[in-house]
C-alpha cells in the first residue's frame, strides 16, 4: 500500500490531448446509437440448447456463447480492445431473459422516433428479434415477477407511489467487484481457486452439490472470457500482418500480445493491467443489462503497475495518459436499450459507470496519487457521460489536488462529483458494520451508491415519491389526481385539530408504501435467483467463491437495498406549508387546501392560496423553521426503509436520488401544499426545490447538512448551479475550494455536484425566471442574480458565456 | 434611509391587483403600464403582497444590529474556513455611520474578520469609530481633480483624500479601488494623479472596476433615471493597458474586485 506523502502538484502531469485520443472521440460522439441482435440469437441458441440444465449452467454457457460467437472488432487507433455490440461503435445488445414484452412492441416505431435514446434499428436486426420473441413468451423475469406479484402490491406499484423500473426487466449491476484480486491472480488464479473448492465439497451433502453446479457455472465463464481476449489476440495479429504503417503495426502486435496474456494471467504492466479492468468492465455488462457496473477507484488499482512501468523507463507519463483517455473512451461505446418508461427515468443513456478517484488508503492516509491527476486530465480530454467520475475528498486531501479538481468542474460537464469522506465512511460502517480499511476503501458505484469492496447494493430498490405521500395524508389515502382509493384511511383531514395528527397521518401511509415497496422488490428478487444467476459477475465479487453462492443468492460478503426518496423538498415544503398556513397562522382551512390542490389553484381564490402557499417557509435558505420539516420527512421515510430486511436478510438503506424520475413522478402527482402545479416534476434529489432558495449557496449547503446524512448509506445529490464566469479566474476557483470543504469536511456533507451553467440554460432563465431564483453570475468582480439583470444586459452575458465556452 | 417599492416590468401581467390593493392610491396604470406615485406611496407593502407574479417587492427593510449579526453568524462556518467574514458595502456604509459602526463593534466581539466598501465621504469624527472595527477598507478614489470632483458627483475630493492619508496613518490595510468611466474619469492624467498619490501617501494595492452596467435594472424598478446609458463598457485590452501606470508606481494592481 501507499506511504503517507505530501503530494505537489506538478504542471508535467497537465498533459494535453492528443490528436489519436481527439480523433477517436470524435468517431464516438458522431457514431449514432444502433440496435443490435446477435447477443439476444446467441443467447436464444443456447437457451434452446440448454433447456434440461439448471440456471447457473445455462447462464454460464450462454455467457460462452455470445463470448465465443459475437463480431470482435478492433477499432482505428484504438490501444484498449473489446467491444459491447457487433455493428458499430455504439451498439446495443438486447437481453431477451429479462423482457422482451416492451420491444415488442416498441421495436417496429417507438425505438426510433421516440423524443429521447433513439435507436437506429436496421431491417435485419428487426427479423431476427422478431424470429426469437416467440420463444421467449412467458419465460422472461418480468413475465415471472408480474405472475406472482400480489394483488395489493400490483395496485400499489402500478398507481405509481414507487417505481423499480428497469430493474423489474433487467439484471443487477450495483456491485463493487473485486479489480484488485484479478490483477493480482487473473482468472488462472481465480480458477484454481474454484477447483480448490470442488475438491473440498461433501458430495453427499445437497448443498454442495447446488454448490458444485455453481462452481462448474464459474469454469465455464472464467474459460469464455480467457477465449474472448484470445480472440481479440487473434484479430490483432490478423490485422497487424496486413497494417502497412510500422508504428500501427507494432502497436496491433503489442495489443495482441496484451490480449494473449491477459485477463488469464496476471498483468506484466501497466498496458495489460488496464486492459483487464476493461475486459472485466466490459464482459459484466454482456453478461447482463445490469446498470451502474462500476470499474471503481481505478488510480489505486493500477498505481502499482504505472508506479513500476515509469521507475524502469518502460512507461512515460503520456503514454500512460493515452492509455486511461483509451479507456475513458472505451467506457463511452458502451449503450443499452431501454423501454420508454425506463428512459424517461434514465434519460439520455447513463450508464453510470462510475470511477473513483482521491480520498484515503484502507490505513487512512491520503491517497491521491500521479494517476489521480492523470484521470482529471482524462476527463478534460473526453468530457462525455462516461465514466460517471467522481473524487473523494477528505480532511487531508491536499489543496492543489482540490484546485485541479475544481479546474476540471468548471468546464462543465458536471463532474468530478465530489464525495465527503468524513460523513461516507461512517454512514458505510453504521448500516454494514464492514471493518474500517474496508470502508475506507469504498468507491462510489453508479451515481452515487457508497460501496466498500464486497459489497452488493441492490440499487435500485425504487424510486419512491414522498412527496405523494404527505398528499395522501391530506386526502384520506385517495389518489388525488384519480380519485381512486390507494393507501389506507388515515381520517377525514379536516377533523385534524392538530398539526401532530397530519404528521401521524404521514407516518402511516408511509409505512404501508415502503412495505408494498418491499413485497415488490422481494418479488423481483426471488425471480432473478430462480432465472438469472449472475455468474460471471459472482466470480469476481468477494464472498461468492467462499460461500459457494451466486451474486443474486446473497453470495457477496455484505449487501444492502436501497429505497430513492424522490419528491422531498416538495413533500417537507408541503408540511412547513401546511403547519404555517393552516395550523399556525390559520390563514386557510384544511378544506380551503384541498379544494385549491382538487382544481390545480384554479380561479381566483385559488391563485391567492397558491401565493400563500408559496410565500411559506420554504427548505434550503438556512431558515430552521422550514428545514425542521425535511428532517422530519427524512427520518419517517428511513425509519419506515430501515425496519426492513431484504431477499439476503441484509438491511434495507437510504438513497436521496431521483435522477429523471422527478418528469414522470411529477405527471402523477397532484397540485402538491407547497404551491406546486399538478403534473409538474416533484423537487430533484436533495435539492431545494427549484427558485425556492433565495439565500445563495451557503444557505442551501447549511440547509443539507440539517438532514442526517449518516442514514443515507447509499448516497445522496445535492445540485449547486454556478455561471461559467463565477469561476473564472484562481481567487474564484480557490474560495469554491473552500466552499467544497466547507460543506464535506466541516459541515459533514456526503456529496456536491456543480453545474457550470453554460448560455443556453442562460436563455432558458430569461424565458423562465421563476424558475432560476438561485442562478448566481458573475460580472467581472461582481456576482448579480442573473433574473434581476435587464434584458439586453441578459444577452449581453449570454454572448458572453457563449464565448468562453471552450 | 428608507425601504423603496421595487416594480419589475418583465415580472408583470398588468393583472391590476396591486392598484386595487393600495389603500392611498398610489398606484395607477397609464399607457399600459404601471405607474406608482413614490410621493404618496408609504410603503406598506400591500401592494406586494396582493400580486401574483413577484412583480413588486419591497428593498431594503429597518434591522437592528442584533438581526444582522444573526443572519451574519449562519455562516461562520465558511468564514472560518476562507478566512472570509463581513463586508459593509453600497449603498454606503458611512450614510448610516453610526449603525456601521456599531455593527462593525458587534462584529469585532464575535471574532469575525470586518471590511468595508466606501466612498470615503465622511467627517473624521463619524468615521473613525467604524474604522476603528475595520480591518480592511475598500476605498473609493474616483477622481483626482477636485474641480471635475465636484462637478460630476457633487461634492469636492478633500475630505476623501484627507481620510485616505489618515487611514494609510492609522495603520489600516486599505486597498484603493476606482471605477473606470470612459469619458468620466479614465484619462491618463487622471489615474497618473492617482497613482502618485495613492504611492505617496504609502498605499500599496489597488483595483481597477472597470464600468459596467449592472444596476441599470435596479434604478428603473426603483423608478430612477439612469444617466449613463451612453457609456460603453471599457475593452478588456484598454483597461490592461491603464494597470500600466499602476504598476510603474509599484502599486499592487488587479483588475475587478
Amino acid at each position: 500500500m501507499l506511504e503517507a506523502k505530501v503530494y505537489c502538484f506538478d504542471e508535467k502531469f497537465r498533459l494535453p490531448i492528443t490528436p489519436r485520443i481527439k480523433k477517436m472521440r470524435e468517431e464516438i460522439v458522431e457514431a449514432k446509437p444502433i440496435l443490435c441482435s446477435e447477443r439476444a440469437i446467441l443467447v436464444t441458441e443456447s437457451y434452446k440448447e440448454t433447456e434440461n440444465e439448471p440456471a447457473v449452467i445455462r447462464r454460464a454457457k450462454a455467457l460462452k456463447k455470445v463470448l465465443e460467437n459475437m463480431t470482435v472488432n478492433i477499432w482505428d487507433g484504438e490501444l484498449i480492445v473489446g467491444n459491447h455490440g457487433g455493428n458499430g461503435r455504439r451498439s446495443a445488445p438486447v437481453f431477451p431473459e429479462w423482457g422482451t414484452y416492451w420491444l415488442e412492441k416498441e421495436l417496429d416505431e417507438i425505438l426510433e422516433t421516440r423524443t429521447q435514446d433513439r435507436f437506429i434499428v436496421p431491417q435485419k436486426v428487426k427479423d431476427d428479434l422478431k424470429s426469437i420473441f416467440p420463444y421467449w413468451k412467458g419465460k422472461t423475469v418480468y413475465e415471472r415477477y408480474r405472475a406472482i406479484l400480489p394483488e395489493e402490491t400490483k395496485k400499489a406499484r402500478d398507481a405509481y407511489i414507487f417505481t423499480r423500473d428497469l430493474f423489474e426487466r433487467g439484471g443487477y449491476g450495483h456491485v463493487a467487484y473485486d479489480t484488485p484480486k484479478v490483477l493480482k491472480v487473473g482468472f488462472k488464479g481465480i480458477k484454481e481457486e474454484i477447483l480448490e473448492k470442488l475438491r473440498k465439497l461433501e458430495k453427499t451433502c445437497a448443498e454442495d452439490q447446488q454448490k458444485r453446479l455453481f462452481y462448474e457455472a464459474l469454469l465455464i465463464t472464467s474459460d469464455a472470457i480467457i477465449n474472448f481476449a484470445h480472440r481479440f489476440s487473434e484479430k490483432a495479429k490478423s490485422l497487424a500482418a496486413t497494417e502497412t504503417n510500422p508504428t500501427r503495426k507494432k502497436e496491433l502486435e503489442k495489443i495482441s500480445e496484451v490480449c494473449a496474456w491477459v485477463p488469464e494471467n496476471p498483468p506484466r504492466d501497466f498496458w495489460e493491467a488496464i486492459q483487464t479492468a476493461w475486459f472485466l468492465q466490459l464482459v459484466v455488462q454482456i453478461e447482463s443489462n445490469g446498470n451502474s457496473v462500476s470499474p471503481g477507484r481505478l488510480d489505486q488499482y493500477l498505481y502499482p503497475f504505472y508506479s513500476k512501468d515509469i521507475e524502469e523507463g518502460r512507461l512515460t507519463i503520456a503514454e500512460a495518459q493515452e492509455l486511461i483517455d483509451c479507456f475513458w473512451l472505451k467506457l463511452n461505446e458502451i449503450i443499452k436499450v431501454w423501454d420508454k418508461e425506463a428512459t424517461r427515468v434514465h434519460p439520455g443513456f447513463p450508464m453510470t459507470q462510475d470511477v473513483t478517484i482521491g480520498g484515503q488508503t484502507p490505513e487512512g492516509y491520503d491517497a491521491t496519487n500521479d494517476l489521480s491527476y492523470l484521470m482529471l486530465n482524462a476527463q478534460e480530454h473526453i468530457r462525455l457521460q462516461n465514466p460517471q467520475f467522481t473524487v473523494r475528498i477528505h480532511r487531508n486531501t491536499p489543496d492543489e489536488f482540490l484546485m485541479r479538481v475544481a479546474e476540471v468542474v468548471r468546464l462543465g460537464t458536471g463532474m468530478p462529483a465530489m464525495f465527503g469522506d468524513e460523513i461516507c465512511i461512517p454512514a458505510i460502517i453504521r448500516t454494514t458494520g464492514v471493518p474500517l480499511d474496508r470502508a475506507r476503501d469504498y468507491r462510489i458505484v453508479g451515481c452515487v451508491e457508497l460501496t466498500p469492496r464486497g459489497l452488493q447494493g441492490r440499487a435500485n430498490g425504487a424510486y419512491f415519491n414522498v412527496a405523494r405521500i404527505v398528499d395522501l395524508a391530506i386526502n384520506d389515502g385517495v389518489d388525488r389526481l384519480t380519485g381512486e382509493k390507494i393507501g389506507p384511511s388515515t381520517g377525514d383531514p379536516n377533523n385534524f385539530k392538530t398539526f401532530e395528527e397530519v404528521i401521524d397521518a404521514v407516518k402511516k401511509q408511509m409505512k404501508y408504501f415502503i412495505e408494498q415497496n418491499v413485497i415488490n422488490n422481494l418479488i423481483v428478487d426471488m425471480v432473478q435467483r430462480e432465472l438469472t444467476p449472475h455468474v460471471f459477475l459472482s466470480s469476481i465479487v468477494e464472498g461468492c467463491i467462499e460461500k459457494g453462492k451466486d451474486i443474486t443468492w446473497g453470495g457477496s460478503l455484505y449487501g444492502v437495498t436501497p429505497i430513492q426518496c424522490a419528491g422531498m423538498a416538495t413533500a417537507a415544503d408541503s408540511l412547513a406549508a401546511i403547519k404555517k398556513v393552516i395550523f399556525d397562522d390559520k390563514k386557510i382551512t384544511m378544506a380551503e387546501l384541498n379544494e385549491a390542490l382538487d382544481s390545480d389553484f384554479e380561479g381566483e381564490k385559488g391563485e391567492q392560496i397558491r401565493k400563500i402557499l408559496l410565500n411559506a417557509p420554504k427548505y434550503g435558505n438556512d431558515d430552521d423553521e422550514a428545514d425542521r420539516w425535511v428532517r422530519e420527512i427524512t427520518n419517517i421515510f428511513f425509519d419506515e426503509v430501515e425496519s426492513h430486511k431484504d431477499i439476503d436478510g441484509r438491511p434495507y438503506t437510504n438513497f436521496i436520488l431521483t435522477l429523471g424520475s422527478t418528469v414522470p413522478h411529477g405527471w402523477r402527482t397532484g397540485a402538491t401544499a407547497d404551491g406546486r402545479k399538478a403534473k409538474t416534476p416533484v423537487s430533484d434529489s436533495m435539492s431545494p426545490t427549484n427558485g425556492a432558495d433565495k439565500n445563495g449557496p451557503t444557505a442551501v449547503l447549511k440547509s443539507a447538512s440539517k438532514i442526517d446524512q449518516i442514514r443515507i448509506m447509499q448516497g445522496n445529490v445535492l445540485n449547486l448551479k454556478f455561471s461559467r464566469t463565477a469561476l473564472e479566474g484562481d481567487m474564484a476557483l480557490r474560495k469554491f475550494v473552500q466552499l467544497v470543504r466547507t460543506y464535506l469536511v466541516d459541515l459533514k456533507g456526503m456529496e456536491l455536484q456543480v453545474n457550470v451553467v453554460d448560455a443556453a440554460t442562460l436563455r432558458d432563465a430569461q424565458r423562465h425566471p421563476e424558475k432560476y431564483q438561485d442562478l448566481i453570475i458573475r460580472v467581472a468582480g461582481y456576482s448579480a442574480r442573473f433574473i434581476e439583470l435587464a434584458k439586453e444586459l441578459q444577452d449581453d452575458l449570454i454572448a458572453r458565456t457563449e464565448h468562453s465556452m471552450i | 434611509m428608507v425601504p423603496e417599492i421595487m416594480y419589475s416590468e418583465i415580472k408583470c401581467v398588468l393583472c391590476q391587483r396591486c392598484v386595487n390593493a393600495c389603500p392611498v392610491n398610489a398606484i395607477k396604470v397609464i399607457n399600459g403600464k404601471i405607474h406608482i406615485d413614490r410621493e404618496l406611496c408609504n410603503v406598506c407593502g400591500l401592494c406586494w403582497e396582493a400580486c401574483l407574479n413577484e412583480a413588486l417587492k419591497v428593498a431594503g427593510k429597518e434591522v437592528t444590529v442584533k438581526e444582522v449579526l444573526s443572519i451574519v453568524e449562519k455562516d461562520r462556518i465558511f468564514y472560518e474556513r476562507s478566512g472570509g467574514g463581513v463586508t459593509l458595502s453600497g449603498g454606503e456604509p458611512l450614510m448610516q455611520a453610526e449603525f456601521s459602526a456599531a455593527l462593525l463593534a458587534a462584529c469585532k466581539k464575535k471574532g469575525l474578520n470586518t471590511a468595508i466598501e466606501t466612498s470615503g465621504y465622511q467627517k473624521w469624527e463619524l468615521f473613525l469609530p467604524i474604522l476603528e472595527n475595520t480591518d480592511l477598507v475598500l476605498l473609493d478614489i474616483k477622481m483626482m481633480n477636485t474641480d471635475l470632483h465636484r462637478k460630476i458627483i457633487g461634492v469636492p475630493n478633500n475630505l476623501i483624500l484627507d481620510n485616505a492619508r489618515k487611514i494609510v496613518e492609522l495603520g489600516k490595510d486599505i486597498i484603493v479601488r476606482i471605477p473606470i468611466i470612459p469619458g468620466y474619469n479614465d484619462s491618463i492624467e487622471n489615474l497618473r494623479n492617482t497613482a502618485e498619490f495613492a504611492a505617496n501617501i504609502g498605499i500599496k494595492e489597488v483595483h481597477l472596476l472597470p464600468y459596467h452596467r449592472l444596476g441599470e435594472s435596479k434604478y428603473n424598478q426603483l423608478g430612477r433615471i439612469y444617466n449613463l446609458k451612453d457609456v460603453n463598457v471599457p475593452s478588456t485590452n484598454y483597461i490592461e493597458s491603464l494597470t500600466q501606470i499602476f504598476i510603474k508606481n509599484n502599486l499592487k494592481t488587479q483588475v475587478g474586485g
